[in-house]
């Protein structure tokens, strides 16, 4: 079985692989059960970025994720052949329980030493230096700049500093709608900038 | 990405990143924009204001409200100044002036107009029918009344009432002493008197006791 590595990078690229029609997924599993070998790759296409993400959020370091990623679709592909899946419908939970079982089991294979001290550390730090990139940092220096100061306070108090908003509110006094509205604004604002950063890289480089 | 979905609700959501391709592009979106906001925050481009809470306006708004209270304060000193130094000014002008009218034969109805202070030296109406004719010019704000009073007696303090010719109460002036002339001197606002006739009242307060009685007559130049 020969399976397409895909690059972490592009697990975070816009518009990345389609999935999550259960009509698909039946078809999808079909097609592995008879042998099609671009049915095996089109599973790790499909979902492979999302399990990556997931297991980002589950575990200490980018390189654990991976593995757990290749883990995890391995015994997936596994229980199509075998035709352990009994709902083929289904097959985005069965990933995401099989994701959990990895999981599990890599924590208790690590050594206590180690366990305890990746315990200590945040899994999300790892998810967030994953989507970390130039693109992303070009965005937000664009989008913070059209802010107001307290409209930046507000993201720094509740991404960085992670207040509740009530707390935010009492600090700064921005709450209720604003709030929603903001976020919102904000976003908006840096998906457009990372979007056309990301395009005109990619028309420079002439596409991946 | 808060860690704030109960663990059943997680597990819908995460299944449902797997399904749906618009929600997975959205939450990488937002992770995105996260790690962003926590590089910036760290790397110092958004850095942490001190931020005094939602009572930060009130300290403007106190600075702004004293400001206003010291301006008005001031200028009410100023205007306290002012009239003091009129009153002070008239006074002298009145006690010069009458000082001056001493010298001259005094008379029943004796209207005396000097300078800028109208003045009008009363005479007791004993006789009834009498009396004091005051001329005041149109553009004067104040004018002055000047009662003689028996030499010095039992009584420090007096009152001055004035009435109109209906008999209604007009000004009441108390705590009045002597002045140097050991006279009764009052300075009244010009425009509670309109031409006509006033009945003014000196009486001692301790005790209170109808001294002398007087008509005065306001006519308009």
């Amino acid at each position: 079985m020969d399976f397409r590595r895909i690059d972490a990078t592009e697990s975070s690229a816009p518009g990345g692989s389609r999935a999550g029609d259960p009509s698909s997924d039946i078809d999808l599993v079909a097609r592995i059960q008879s042998g099609e070998q671009n049915a095996e790759a089109e599973l790790y296409e499909r979902y492979g970025p999302r399990v990556f993400y997931l297991a980002l959020s589950r575990t200490h370091s980018r390189e654990d994720a991976e593995d757990l990623r290749s883990e995890t679709l391995l015994r997936v592909l596994s229980a199509i052949r075998n035709r352990q899946l009994r709902e083929p419908g289904a097959l985005a939970r069965f990933i995401l329980r099989t994701l959990d079982n990895v999981v599990l089991e890599a924590a208790r294979r690590e050594s206590r030493a180690r366990l305890a001290a990746s315990q200590q550390s945040d899994p999300r730090t790892h998810v967030h230096e994953h989507f970390l990139d130039d693109h992303v940092k070009d965005a937000i220096e664009g989008t913070l700049k059209g802010l107001k100061p307290r409209e930046r306070d507000f993201l720094r108090l509740y991404y960085y500093e992670e207040l509740s908003k009530e707390e935010i509110a009492l600090r700064i006094g921005i709450a209720g709608e604003r709030v929603r509205l903001l976020k919102s604004r904000a976003l908006k604002s840096f998906r457009e900038r990372f979007l056309r950063g990301w395009r005109k890289d990619s028309d420079t480089s002439g596409g991946k | 990405m808060r860690g704030e979905l109960a663990e059943e609700e997680r597990r819908d959501f995460e299944e449902h990143l797997l399904d749906c391709t618009e929600c997975f592009e959205d939450v990488q979106s937002m992770e995105r924009f996260v790690a962003g906001v926590r590089h910036s925050a760290r790397s110092g481009s958004l850095a942490a204001r001190v931020h005094a809470g939602r009572l930060r306006w009130l300290v403007p708004a106190l600075a702004a409200c004293l400001a206003i209270v010291l301006a008005a304060g001031a200028i009410w000193v100023a205007t306290l100044r002012r009239s003091l130094d009129e009153s002070v000014r008239a006074r002298d002008a009145l006690e010069a002036q009458l000082a001056q009218s001493k010298s001259r034969p005094s008379q029943v109805g004796t209207e005396v107009a000097a300078g800028n202070l109208p003045i009008a030296v009363l005479r007791a109406d004993r006789a009834g029918g009498s009396e004091t004719v005051l001329k005041l010019p149109v553009s004067a704000n104040t004018m002055a009344l000047w009662m003689d009073v028996e030499p010095p007696g039992r009584y420090r303090t007096f009152s001055v009432a004035l009435m109109d010719a209906e008999g209604r109460a007009l000004e009441n002036a108390r705590g009045l002493a002597r002045n140097s002339e050991g006279a009764i001197a009052v300075i009244l606002p010009a425009k509670t008197f309109p031409p006509g006739v006033y009945l003014v009242r000196l009486s001692s307060e301790d005790p209170a006791r109808l001294l002398a009685q007087y008509r005065l007559r306001v006519a308009r130049e």
